[in-house]
């Protein structure tokens, strides 16, 4: 698991969960309920902050932000462009 | 008119569409689609489930499903052979719904996979005797199981004549003192309500029906029993999809929607994060919000996305459905509260003293007076659940018509057009000044800083009231003092909050509006934690 990975699964089990779901690189966030609107802002804004990039409204999908996992991969892809 | 809507209660719709066009979409979901002959199919296994297990006409059933297809079979399944369908929200922890089973004497719940770890817990404080539509599972002992695959194999229940006047569902909602009160409403209440929106917005088979609401929400009835009646299709957008407006508005755009309905907060979310820019909005041609107040400036620029859509804001409490509309067909004027519109057909609302008991002609207030709004409509429910004194004092009759004590501030000017002013028990007064929290916080959310703001009221040391704005989804080079000086450019000097707090997680009432009131006493706590 990257560094960023598990960087981002500590930030959203600490701090963005909204009750009692144990997060690992596949979770499904938006399903279970683990994650709710604001806690899908803070993510992005977490990201913004720590890739250094700027996520569009329109990559805020379920595509790129079901599991940490596609979270990474989007923020890879967006960093090697 | 080329469709007769003959049935005079709900539980033959799904037959009746089944019977005339049973090739056609009742439900879209992500990963499945059913016809409306597959719809009336699976509620009629389930009917017949039902039956089996003792299930008798006036009973109450549970129905606890997430946003989709099988809530909505369940719900018709239930009403589909004269029992009361009650549903039980899956966000709601496993102690309410058990208090709700117990009170309403729910003995028999339809629910699905995703629910079993909630269902587990509420069996253990209060058993419950049947579950159809999930598969045994450890902590369902000595419950009575049938699984889908078994409901599948069972011959469908054809449904029976049902009383217009007899129960259908029950919306349950926390009064003041978060106990549940169910609202009891009858067939008749709710095909009233399905009609007078067919009517109202001359919808169509041919319409796509956004299906956001859940089924506990009354916002709900219209995907429940509206598009079934007219024999329109829903489009399920799940929970995952309102979580993320970009893709809950790629749905509308491929899914065609025409019809919208839903509460403020997703359609504010939508204008602020659904990359509308990039989006094809163009099959919608209603779009319809209520439920709480939403500010004119989010409904503009709406607008600018849905080149051929009317936008309409519903007004009216649950316990009537909905008994008035505001049609916009161009941007509301931004300076003042968006109207809530006129009364709707076949509704009658009397603006009434506001310590008057009675809706009687000697307490109307004068026209254009703010007052309380009595309502009567034949949406109206039949009453609350097992609460005799509670309907004695919110139902009057008056020569002859039921009327509804709502508890809503309005007024009515001379053309009949009504004003919102906010709920009569909600007022409060910061020093010595009148003042409507959510009046407030909606000028504060047009200021550049946050999505959404609440207002807390701080009771100092000294006794002095203060108010906090406790904000939302904060951007990330929000300036305090900048937000406070603009706070003070629109909001008299009493109403500017003299401080602003972060909130890290949103609550949301059951119904998923804002739970604005939590979020103010949290709001107020983070100043006190600091203080301490």
């Amino acid at each position: 698991m990257s560094a960023l990975s598990e960087a981002l699964i500590s930030f959203i089990q600490d701090e963005v969960v909204v009750d009692d779901v144990i997060v690992d690189s596949e979770t499904d966030l938006l399903l279970s309920g683990a994650v709710d609107s604001l806690g899908v802002i803070r993510i992005t804004h977490w990201m913004e902050e720590h890739a250094n990039i700027v996520v569009d409204p329109g990559d805020v999908t379920l595509e790129n932000f079901q599991t940490v996992t596609k979270m990474t991969a989007y923020l890879h892809d967006r960093s090697s462009n | 008119m080329s469709r007769a809507l003959t049935a005079q209660s709900l539980s033959t719709l799904l037959a009746e569409q089944a019977m005339r066009r049973a090739d056609a979409p009742a439900v879209v979901d992500v990963s499945r689609s059913w016809t409306y002959g597959e719809v009336a199919m699976a509620a009629g296994q389930m009917a017949a489930a039902l039956r089996d297990a003792g299930v008798h006409a006036g009973d109450r059933v549970g129905v606890h499903c997430n946003k989709g297809a099988e809530g909505f079979i369940a719900m018709h399944a239930v009403v589909s052979i004269g029992a009361v369908a009650v549903p039980l929200d899956p966000g709601s922890p496993a102690a309410r719904i058990g208090t709700i089973c117990e009170r309403m004497q729910i003995d028999a719940v339809i629910s699905h996979a995703p629910r079993i770890k909630t269902l587990v817990q509420v069996h253990a404080l209060r058993p419950i005797q049947t579950v159809l539509g999930v598969a045994p599972a450890e902590g369902l002992a000595g419950v009575t199981i049938v699984d889908a695959d078994e409901l599948g194999r069972l011959e469908p229940l054809t449904p029976v004549n049902v009383d217009p006047g007899d129960s259908s569902y029950i919306i349950t909602t926390s009064g003041s003192t978060g106990e549940p009160k169910g609202m009891v409403h009858t067939h008749r209440s709710a095909l009233a309500y399905a009609d007078m929106t067919i009517r109202t917005y001359d919808m169509t088979p041919d319409d796509r029906v956004s299906d956001i609401a859940p089924h506990h929400f009354d916002i709900s009835t219209h995907s429940l029993w509206s598009v079934p009646r007219v024999g329109a299709t829903n489009v399920v957008i799940s929970e995952p999809y309102q979580r993320l407006p970009a893709s809950h508005s790629q749905r509308l755009q491929d899914e065609g929607v025409t019809f919208w309905y839903s509460v403020p907060f997703l359609l504010h979310q939508l204008v602020l994060r659904g990359d509308l820019t990039n989006r094809d909005l163009s099959a919608l041609r209603w779009v319809h919000f209520g439920g709480e107040v939403i500010s004119a400036e989010v409904i503009g620029q709406m607008m600018q996305y849905c080149p051929n859509a009317r936008f309409g804001n519903i007004f009216g409490p649950a316990e009537t459905n909905q008994c008035s509309l505001a049609i916009f067909d161009g941007p509301p004027p931004p300076d003042q509260p968006l109207s809530v519109g006129f009364p709707l057909d076949h509704s009658i609302i009397r603006v009434v003293d506001v310590n008057a008991d009675d809706p009687g002609d000697e307490h109307l207030m004068p026209v254009g007076e703010m007052g309380e709004m009595w309502a009567h409509t034949p949406q109206l429910m039949d009453g609350y659940w097992d609460q005799p004194e509670l309907n004695a004092r919110v139902l009057h009759v008056h020569e002859g018509k039921r009327f509804y004590r709502t508890g809503d501030l309005i007024s009515i000017d001379s053309h009949g057009e009504m004003s919102f002013y906010g709920r009569v028990d909600h007022q409060v007064k910061v020093r010595g000044f009148r003042i409507e929290l959510e009046g407030i916080e909606l000028e504060l959310e047009q200021i550049d800083g946050a999505d959404h703001v609440v207002v807390g009221i701080l009771r100092t040391e000294s006794g002095e009231d203060e108010l906090v704005a406790g904000l939302l989804g904060v951007q990330s080079e929000f300036d305090e003092a900048e937000f406070l000086r603009n706070a003070a450019s629109v909001l008299p000097a009493h109403a500017v909050p003299t401080r602003t707090v972060q909130i890290a997680t949103a609550s949301f009432t059951g119904s998923g509006k804002l739970d604005r009131r939590a979020l103010r006493e949290h709001a107020v706590s983070i100043v006190r934690e600091v203080a301490r």
